[in-house]
């Protein structure tokens, strides 16, 4: 009785005394929440943003994406006279008649008189052709090209019509659209086939790339307790049986979600010159650190999640040339959870276990990202994007408490 | 309920307005209850310093899962709770509870007489129980003062609940001790 009266007293003394904290005190603690508020608010930001511009440039790709690819030739490119000796198959010729006289550009060409050589009688000229301008001492070096040009073969030629009208008729089933140098173009796009955005559009190949994804740690004390049950952040609601068992249901205190990462390796199939389809099988490993002070339970426990994963992603160039190629990425993935395996230190002491993961965790995801070809057929890629995991209830992770997420994926291309 | 001068007529309105990361109500609510706090975290910590951090965290644990408070118990309950626990979590970082001595229970125990409180202060007191052994100190805190269990204490720092009694007598015996040699 003695006791009890003695710590009513203490108690009584002690519940009303109050310490006046430093005037900095507050300053430090509104610091630390403006820096958090600001890292919320940015990270929300961010990730709206890249998700808009991913989505804008998707759409403005697929309206731009018609089957319009050949432009009109540059002058600077295609500023080339024909010669006697080189072998231009009859159809281009044909077209080029056609067209003859009627390009200003043309014309312009025309009045060049250093470019202007002996030519057959019949004084082709084109801009499109493609064979360089031929002073004499130049004229070997041209034919060595030409002959490369000339290795295609030629379609038998027709007896044609070569009247004026008969070209004029070629020229209207050719399409209005297409004028007689672009048919030239055209042709010589095919013939050369040595252009390396043709040739990286139209090959599938192999990556191999590790992923990271820059997460915000959390740190907080969430109350599940018998008193304080009924918070907005159920805790037993996301974890699976398996967790229940490991992580503290009444307080977690300190609560700490590592850097995912995954390692994996794709295929990516053309679909057309544009646009081409990746899938593969990754492997993913998600670190979490909970710090337990329920008045039950006293623990630390670290928690490792493996997840192995097929990612199905549509892939749309927007650039490439010799060096480089930037495009745009959107897809899902879907992962089965392999194991779950938690480090315990209780009381200095150390033990292992873990369990099964059931269900499977689908996500969306979206990115840009570029590709530096390291030579010809492997390439340096690195892919940003945005991905959101569903709730599909699997084990407590950085995907629950942060269903947006940042991904920085790096690795190699292997073009077959 | 709300004791002190703030612009915001009652608890409710002052929560609801945490609850919105408004930062008027936060500097509101912190003022309002940072002495208690600061008091609680001196109990346990026994430096002012050290206290200090701790008020630091949990405040900002406070306004971060504000939304977890139900409001089916009292608010002040609620924050000594995340004040305790920010405490105990710092003494066992710090390792000041992993060598609290397992002492033994004697069975018998000590009684101590209210009276030898005499006449002596809040503030004096804060001071003896400052000085405590980190084990006594904690023990009784969570006994006397929350109204902690043996049962619970026991599973809170580790310990048997022969121990936690055990301590517990001891820092009343402690204390009495401090307290007559001031009273001389």
């Amino acid at each position: 009785m003695g006791n009890l009266e003695f710590d009513k007293r203490v108690r009584e003394m002690l519940e009303g005394h109050q310490e006046m904290p430093d005037s900095s005190s507050w300053d430090s603690i509104a610091r630390d929440l403006e820096r958090r508020r600001r890292g919320r608010v940015l990270y929300f930001r961010r990730s709206i943003t890249a998700a808009v511009a991913v989505a804008a440039t998707l759409a403005l790709l697929l309206f731009l994406d018609g089957p319009e690819e050949v432009t009109a030739p540059s002058p600077l490119k295609h500023d080339i006279i024909v010669s006697e000796k080189t072998t231009v198959p009859e159809s281009a010729k044909e077209s080029i008649r056609a067209d003859a006289g009627t390009s200003p550009i043309r014309a312009h060409k025309a009045e060049k008189p250093s470019q202007i050589k002996v030519i057959k009688n019949e004084e082709i000229t084109s801009l499109a052709q493609e064979r360089v301008v031929t002073p004499e001492k130049e004229q070997q070096a041209v034919e060595v090209q030409v002959k490369q040009v000339d290795i295609i073969k030629v379609e038998p030629e027709q007896k044609r019509d070569e009247t004026p009208a008969g070209v004029k008729e070629r020229q209207r089933e050719a399409g209005p659209g297409k004028t007689g140098a672009q048919s030239v173009e055209e042709y010589l796009f095919k013939v050369r086939g040595d252009s390396r955005s043709t040739r990286k559009h139209s090959k599938a190949l192999i990556a191999m790339g590790t992923n990271i994804s820059p997460s915000m740690a959390s740190n907080s004390v969430t109350l599940m307790g018998v008193s304080q049950a009924g918070g907005s952040y159920n805790l037993s609601n996301v974890v699976s049986t398996i967790q229940k068992a490991y992580v503290p249901l009444e307080v977690v205190s300190n609560t700490k979600f590592l850097m995912p990462v995954s390692v994996g390796i794709q295929v990516q199939l053309p679909l057309g010159k544009v646009v081409s389809l990746g899938s593969g099988v990754n492997y993913t490993l998600l670190f979490s650190n909970y710090d337990d002070l329920s008045r039950e339970e006293t623990r630390q426990t670290h928690q490792t999640l493996h997840y192995i994963g097929v990612p199905v992603n549509v892939y749309a160039n927007l650039f490439n040339n010799e060096n480089i190629r930037f495009y745009l990425s959107g897809g899902f993935t879907v992962e089965k959870g392999l194991y779950a395996h938690y480090k315990i230190f209780e009381n200095g002491e150390k033990r292992w276990s873990g369990n099964s993961i059931e269900g499977l965790q689908w996500s969306l995801n979206a990115g840009a990202g570029a590709e530096f070809y390291v030579n010809r057929n492997t390439g340096l890629y690195f892919d940003p994007s945005v991905a959101y995991f569903f709730n599909n209830n699997q084990p407590l992770s950085i995907r629950s408490a942060q269903p947006l997420q940042f991904k920085f994926e790096l690795g190699f291309r292997f073009h077959l | 309920m709300i004791t002190s001068k703030t612009e915001f007529p009652d608890e409710k309105e002052l929560l609801r307005a945490c609850l919105k990361q408004d930062p008027r109500a936060q500097r509101s609510l912190y003022e309002l209850y940072s002495p208690k706090m600061l008091s609680l975290c001196i109990r346990y910590v026994g430096e002012r310093e050290r206290a200090r951090d701790i008020l630091h965290d949990g405040f900002i644990t406070v306004f971060e899962k504000i939304e977890s408070f139900n409001g089916s118990g009292s608010f002040e309950g609620w924050l000594r709770r995340i004040f305790v626990n920010t405490a105990l979590m710092s003494l066992r970082k710090g390792d000041v509870l992993k060598y609290t001595e397992e002492l033994s229970d004697s069975g018998k125990e000590l009684t101590v007489e209210s009276s030898v409180l005499g006449n002596i202060t809040s503030t004096e007191l804060m001071r003896l129980i400052s000085t405590m052994p980190a084990g006594f100190r904690t023990v009784f805190n969570l006994f006397a003062i929350e109204g902690y269990s043996h049962q619970e204490i026991a599973k809170e720092l580790k310990i048997s609940e022969g121990s936690s009694r055990s301590q517990l007598s001891r820092a009343r015996v402690w204390l009495q001790d401090r307290l007559k040699e001031k009273g001389r």
